[in-house]
């Protein structure tokens, strides 16, 4: 598919090309074009030449900044402890048998503890794998523990908030409640953790903010991100297309200059 | 700020195609279904998580983080995690046992089959079950193995199950590849590493930085030169044309919110630009004596002298900002009409009087004896036959392929006039093997109404600027009408007393061009001589008998002295040569004569292409 994409690329700069050609042998047709590219290009450019620039910042901004730095996946240490068998004295029969309903059920770890994590009509559950008992809630300073536990990081916690109705942009409200649990430091790390199961969920730094910033702005979503598709970014874009066309048809034009097209000289006196 | 606009234009030489790339993509992405473009036309809903009784108990492990309970194929299984990737398209570590028997368990290729069955809700057929390792050309995110089960649909949908673990990693078809095509070029990720963090785009977001910025400079500069005034209305604006010399040469009436540089573009008026109106190339120059104060366009391209001297640039400046421009000599050579005959008549046997009008239907501006270049295209028509004055002759010659050429013709009147007169010179086929003249056939064979393109006017052959010499005008045949436009213009000059003696030659009576008019002229215009000169005389004529040049030698009583007058001379190449032999040797200085040819000068013999006329 990118191969047929290609060849509809290379018959169209075929086409532009041919055209260029024969505006070479019309000098003053290519002048003429090009006076109409410059003025098409001064006014559009005028009118939107400034999303430009915010779609050149945002998208340098964008490419410029490792991904997976932006995912904050530095900001946690890799979760790779393993399960210790010995320590799981509540089988997966247990659980059935307590909880008939539960659904999306998974045994590992919270910290060192083994746990099974289930949901129960809706309602997200943990129980202590070594006795089987249902766990409560995180408390906050549970949450604390087990962050800094996570944080890659050295530096103290700023603040901790327990988010239950109302979730920031930055984190999806089904996570809900989650303790959030911010860090010291430049970019104000951030660790979002489930209060019931006890999970990391997400994580923010600065950079990621401005990353959805920049995002919303290359979108041109001053709403919440989520749409690609809104009207003002459809006209813009395709304003854009004929700003940017007439620019490239200028710059050609410019650059495939015939030498010397100035009238002929007369041959006799 | 020069710099400016240099950057501007090579970054976007470097990142214009890319630039195109991303808008055209971004656009796509606009208009696409995202449910389509997802992959998502056959994908069957999630199915309720499922609960279970009697389940086996967990088996023995080592080294897994996670245990998840999942069902397959409404099958339970223990999916362990030995190695949970941070997203599931990384790669991660798992194993299946059978959650209700407690074995291991594998996802083979007919399983691989039915998971992906499941999912599907499409018409397709099962088309084939291969096995992939990463990377995989329809999922470039995915490192784990997955199984492709592609079905024969419309869209050509392909399933990919996880092999590990049975999960679905995504349905891919023909939506959600066109998508992904527009990914990579928006990505630039021609490596296929489901990123835009790679070199090339880092290096082209950086040049389209560069681009944006200069450009938004570029906008700042010209709103603080005026240059944003929006043309909503059209203002007649009359615009005085000046020759080099500053003289008027014609009004053209513009649109006064255009800029110079368009308003005159769109009366034919072509100036030299190699940048099509921003400001950098600096060919589009005027001078005017009313010039408006310069822009920083203007101080960038010109010197301090030609600014104070009233240079501008046509294109940063209003039509209404002038009330006179001179547009630069050599800009004069590109001027291009359209030309509709109006009328078409012969004036001697083989002699055509062809008069035009431009098409935008104003006046030229040039000086008399000016010529104009004519567009000859290629073609095929029959000869035109001379015509006997008196009577017309059937047209049955041979038709003649003609080959496009171009070919000048002297203006047969002064400037001023609305009409554009021509003298045309029927050049017949010398043989029958010989194609005639290219030019002059196919403009006698113009019909009034056809249409022409012609370039110039070409000033060249013209008047001594500020002299009051006497004037002799020598010429013969068609060399008639550059004499005959500055014959004009000099009698139109009401107050001068200057002396004109215009010496024409012709073969016979029939070839004298416009002796009637000219007659009419001598007669009202003292100051006016006419010596018509036949070489081949019929019996009843009185005047002169010869060669014209000779005529002249042998009226030098009449003319006073030889070296006190002037002498414009346009004719066959042997009758100049022999005139201008002549005056030398009676001490004529060669500044005083000036001469327009039609051949080679001074080879002998008319050429059998014609140069002119």
């Amino acid at each position: 598919m990118l191969s047929a994409t290609a060849i509809v690329l290379i018959v169209i700069l075929a086409l532009l090309l041919s055209w260029l050609f024969y505006l070479r042998r019309r000098p003053q047709g290519a002048t003429s074009v090009m006076a109409k590219a410059r003025k098409y290009h001064k006014w559009l450019m005028g009118i939107i030449g400034i999303q430009f620039l915010i779609w050149s910042i945002s998208g340098a901004y964008m490419v410029l900044v490792d991904i997976d730095f932006i995912h904050g996946d530095h900001l946690a240490k890799p979760a790779d402890a393993k399960l210790n068998m010995a320590d799981v004295q509540v089988d997966i029969t247990h659980i059935l048998a307590h909880y008939p309903k539960a659904e999306n059920i998974t045994l590992s770890l919270l910290g060192s503890l083994p746990v099974w994590r289930l949901q129960l009509d809706g309602e997200k559950l943990m129980v202590d794998a070594t006795n089987g008992a249902a766990m409560p809630p995180l408390s906050e300073s549970q949450a604390i523990r087990l962050a800094k536990d996570l944080y890659s990081g050295s530096s103290q916690v700023v603040s901790s908030q327990l988010l239950i109705d109302h979730a920031p942009p930055e984190l999806s409200p089904r996570h809900l409640p989650v303790w959030r649990i911010e860090f010291a430091g430049m970019v104000s790390p951030t660790l979002y953790i489930t209060q019931q199961h006890g999970e990391l969920v997400t994580r923010r730094h600065d950079f990621w903010r401005v990353f959805d910033l920049m995002w919303k702005l290359h979108i041109m979503d001053y709403d919440d991100g989520a749409d690609i598709d809104n009207w003002l970014l459809r006209i813009l874009a395709i304003v854009g297309v004929l700003a940017a066309l007439s620019g490239l048809i200028l710059t050609i034009l410019r650059f495939a200059q015939p030498t010397s097209s100035k009238g002929g000289a007369h041959e006799a006196g | 700020m020069k710099l400016v606009k240099q950057l501007h234009k090579w970054v976007s030489l470097l990142v214009g195609l890319q630039f195109m790339l991303w808008l055209i993509s971004g656009v796509y992405f606009n208009f696409m279904d995202h449910h389509k473009a997802a992959g998502s036309t056959y994908l069957a809903d999630a199915s309720e998580p499922a609960t279970f009784t009697a389940l086996a108990p967990l088996p023995f492990m080592q080294g897994v983080e996670e245990v998840r309970l999942v069902q397959l194929l409404d099958k339970p299984y223990y999916l362990l995690v030995k190695q949970r990737p941070l997203y599931a398209y990384w790669l991660g570590q798992y194993e299946l046992v059978d959650a209700l028997t407690g074995k291991p368990s594998q996802i083979d290729s007919a399983m691989a089959e039915q998971l992906a069955r499941a999912s599907y809700t499409g018409p397709g057929l099962l088309f084939e079950v291969t096995l992939q390792q990463p990377p995989i050309a329809d999922l470039p995110k995915e490192r784990n193995a997955v199984w492709r089960v592609a079905f024969d649909d419309d869209i050509q949908t392909a399933v990919y199950v996880r092999q590990q673990s049975g999960e679905i990693a995504g349905h891919v078809d023909t939506h959600r590849r066109w998508r992904d095509v527009f990914f990579t070029l928006h990505f630039m990720d021609y490596a296929s590493e489901g990123s835009f963090n790679n070199v090339q785009i880092m290096i082209m977001a950086v040049l389209s930085l560069w681009l944006a910025v200069t450009g938004i400079i570029w906008i700042i500069a010209l709103v603080k030169d005026g240059q944003y005034r929006p043309a909503l209305s059209q203002t007649q604006h009359g615009l005085q044309l000046l020759n080099v010399q500053g003289v008027p040469a014609g009004c053209l009436n513009l649109d006064g919110n255009a800029s110079l540089y368009d308003g005159l573009a769109k009366a034919g008026q072509l100036l030299p630009s190699s940048c099509g109106g921003g400001g950098t190339c600096g060919l589009c120059k005027v001078q005017s004596p009313d010039a408006p104060a310069f822009t920083s366009a203007d101080a960038e391209v010109l010197s301090e002298q030609e600014l104070a001297q009233g240079w501008r640039l046509a294109c940063q400046h209003q039509v209404k900002d002038f009330s006179g421009v001179s547009l630069p000599a050599q800009c004069q050579k590109v001027e291009r009409h359209e030309l509709q005959l109006t009328s078409a008549r012969f004036v001697t046997g083989n002699i055509k009087e062809l008069t035009f009008r431009t098409l935008a239907g104003m006046p030229l501006a040039y000086q008399a004896g000016a010529y104009m270049r004519f567009d000859i295209p290629a073609g095929h028509q029959p000869s035109v036959l001379p015509e006997p004055v008196g009577q017309s002759v059937e047209d049955n010659s041979k038709p003649f392929e003609r080959r496009a050429c171009q070919r000048n013709y002297s203006l047969a009147v002064p400037e001023g006039e609305r009409e554009l007169v021509f003298n045309i010179r029927l050049h017949c086929a010398p043989s029958q093997h010989l194609p005639p003249g290219m030019g002059s056939n196919y403009l006698c064979h113009l019909q009034p109404g056809d249409t022409v393109t012609a370039f110039g006017p070409f000033s060249e052959f013209k008047m001594i600027e500020g002299s009051q010499k006497p004037v002799v005008l020598l010429g013969a045949g068609s060399g008639m009408a550059p004499l005959r436009a500055i014959l004009l213009a000099l009698l139109q000059q009401q107050d001068a007393q200057r002396a004109v003696h215009f010496f024409y030659g012709a073969r016979c009576e029939d070839d004298l061009l416009y002796y009637e008019e000219m007659m009419r002229l001598s007669a009202l215009h003292s100051r006016l001589s006419y010596y018509p000169v036949l070489s081949q005389p019929s019996g009843q004529w009185t005047g002169a008998t010869g060669y014209v040049q000779d005529t002249l030698m042998l009226n030098q009583e009449l003319l006073g002295e030889l070296t006190e007058l002037e002498y414009y001379l346009c004719g066959p190449v042997e009758m100049m040569q022999q005139t201008i032999a002549m005056l030398k040797a009676a001490g004529v200085a060669d500044e005083a004569i000036r001469f327009d040819s039609f051949g080679q000068f001074p080879s002998s013999g008319t050429d059998k292409h014609e140069v002119k006329r």
